[in-house]
């Protein structure tokens, strides 16, 4: 308990090198392209339109009423998410050049993959939330509930970006196992399909699919208006606090001999 | 002045040595030398000191030169001093506010201007947004860059880079600055206004300069002491002069043989 502690306060003091260099990410992803930010958009407005058209159209596997709604507020947390994992699972590796060199504490590393994914998604969040109210309905008090699940899912990302990020340094092999655990999980989250449609003995699943319980609370209080059921939130904060446990034991124990293995 | 701002106690430093038969770690690899119960056993690898009971300290407003061959562990020392890395017996403690120049311009960013490139690397270096703020014009300046600091780093000339390195560092005023191989950057002009700096800080009294050089001639000029690494072991020298005398001798004599 003090490590996580004082792992936090050690985050804490470097804040000022933190902001600036997500503001680097953020400034740097971008520029040269003449659409900008605009890309931060494109990129879920595609995925939509693909997802809409093989469901919905092609194989015709959802008929549910506001699927481009519902594809849209998943698949924002859910791209948070995957490229929080893939950018940060190599960022300590790559970051060697700030660690060694330039005294870079490494957790700092995961924690800007992770906090610049989080401004991307800050950006588009507005655009879905306009969208459901241009679909006919106005904002409720449910989405006063977004600040907790935002929190919960930073605090879970930060976690699992870090322990990633740590095990990658002595295991190359970790950024080809997120690769294929991002390509899986997708299929394997309600995003694309509505828990609903799960059969009974499937919801059960989100127990053990941490992305789930992270994501069904958002569709949830952005589409349907209503405040997310408490056990998933139990499970989310479950996870979240797991994760950031195992993560800050695991570096903390090993990060003496970081930079010499970089 | 009684009080050492950096002490060195019996520090060993090793380091894994990758022989032919070495690979690089895999899950693979991982898992058979885990099931197979060696805790340390990678194959083909094996352990060296780098650096082996080394002990000095050094007062206030020291200007220590560190020689020795190339692989001594001149940048080993120096990013034991900046804690990068953590000895793995002994005790290194240094007070005050270190930044350090292992590479110069380490933190740069190619696609970012002149002007974006010094603020993150005075944060990363320690200071302030205000403090950079204050300091930019002074930084700007001293490293002669003031007409290219609105272009991207990747239109300047290494040179150029290597001089906004130096400057932002040794703006940062830390009380030990350590500088690894980076005294003969840029060109004579700037060479002078850079032993100038390190002169000033010798001659402030109370602040810490390690450079770790082949410049054996800059050593001598602008050093108080000198440590002569000699792996795994390091001597220091209250004179430069002998320091170098020593290193010398070490370097006529044939490299000893690797075991």
């Amino acid at each position: 308990m003090i490590t996580i502690i004082r792992h936090f306060r050690e985050l804490w003091r470097h804040r000022a090198l933190i902001e600036c260099l997500v503001q680097r990410e953020v400034a740097v992803r971008y520029r040269g392209s003449a659409l900008g930010y605009l890309w931060t958009l494109a990129n879920p407005l595609l995925l939509l339109a693909v997802y809409s058209l093989v469901f919905r159209f092609i194989t015709r596997a959802i008929q549910m009423p506001r699927y481009e709604l519902f594809l849209f507020t998943g698949i924002l947390p859910w791209l948070w998410l995957t490229s929080s994992l893939s950018n940060g699972v190599g960022s300590i590796v790559h970051g060697a050049n700030l660690v060694t060199r330039a005294c870079v504490p490494p957790q700092v590393l995961p924690a800007v993959s992770v906090l610049s994914n989080l401004v991307n998604f800050l950006f588009a969040l507005p655009v879905a939330l306009a969208a459901v109210w241009v679909a006919g309905e106005a904002p409720t008090p449910a989405l006063l509930w977004l600040p907790v699940l935002i929190l919960l899912e930073l605090a879970f990302l930060y976690g699992v970006t870090l322990l990633l990020a740590t095990w990658a340094v002595p295991l190359r092999d970790m950024q080809f196992l997120v690769q294929n655990a991002v390509l899986i999980g997708f299929f394997v989250t309600p995003i694309a399909w509505p828990l609903a449609m799960a059969p009974a003995g499937l919801r059960a699943w989100m127990v053990v699919n941490p992305a789930a319980s992270l994501i069904v609370p958002f569709q949830r209080v952005l589409l349907e208006h209503r405040s997310p059921e408490p056990e998933q939130l139990l499970l989310s904060t479950g996870w979240a606090l797991a994760a950031i446990g195992l993560a800050v034991l695991s570096f903390e124990s090993s990060r003496d001999g970081i930079p010499e293995r970089l | 002045m009684s009080e050492p701002a950096v002490e060195v106690r019996d520090v060993t430093k090793r380091f894994r040595r990758y022989g032919p038969a070495a690979r690089h770690t895999t899950l693979k690899t991982a898992l058979v030398s885990w099931l197979s119960g060696r805790r340390d056993g990678i194959p083909g690898v094996d352990r060296f000191d780098a650096l082996h009971g080394v002990s000095f300290t050094l007062a206030r407003g020291t200007t220590l030169g560190v020689i020795g061959r190339n692989g001594a562990g001149k940048s080993t020392l120096l990013r034991l001093l900046a804690g990068i890395y953590q000895p793995d017996a002994g005790r290194v403690a240094v007070r005050g506010r270190v930044a350090a120049l292992i590479e110069l311009g380490a933190g740069f960013h190619p696609d970012f201007t002149g002007r974006e490139n010094v603020l993150i690397n005075g944060i990363i270096l320690g200071l302030s947004r205000r403090e950079v703020r204050e300091r930019f014009d002074r930084i700007v300046s001293f490293a002669g860059v003031e007409e290219f600091i609105d272009a991207p780093l990747r239109t300047w000339s290494s040179g150029m880079m290597l001089r906004l390195g130096f400057s932002i560092a040794v703006h940062v005023e830390p009380d030990v600055l350590l500088i690894d191989e980076v005294i003969a950057v840029g060109d004579e002009a700037f060479q002078a206004r850079c032993r100038e700096v390190i002169e000033r800080r010798t001659r402030s009294g109370d602040r810490i300069t390690v450079i770790a050089s082949h410049d054996l001639l800059a050593v001598e000029a602008l050093c108080k002491r000198v440590l002569v690494l000699d792996p795994p072991h390091a001597e220091l020298f209250d004179r430069p002069a002998e320091g170098i005398e020593h290193y010398r001798r070490l370097s006529a004599a044939p490299p000893p043989a690797s075991s």
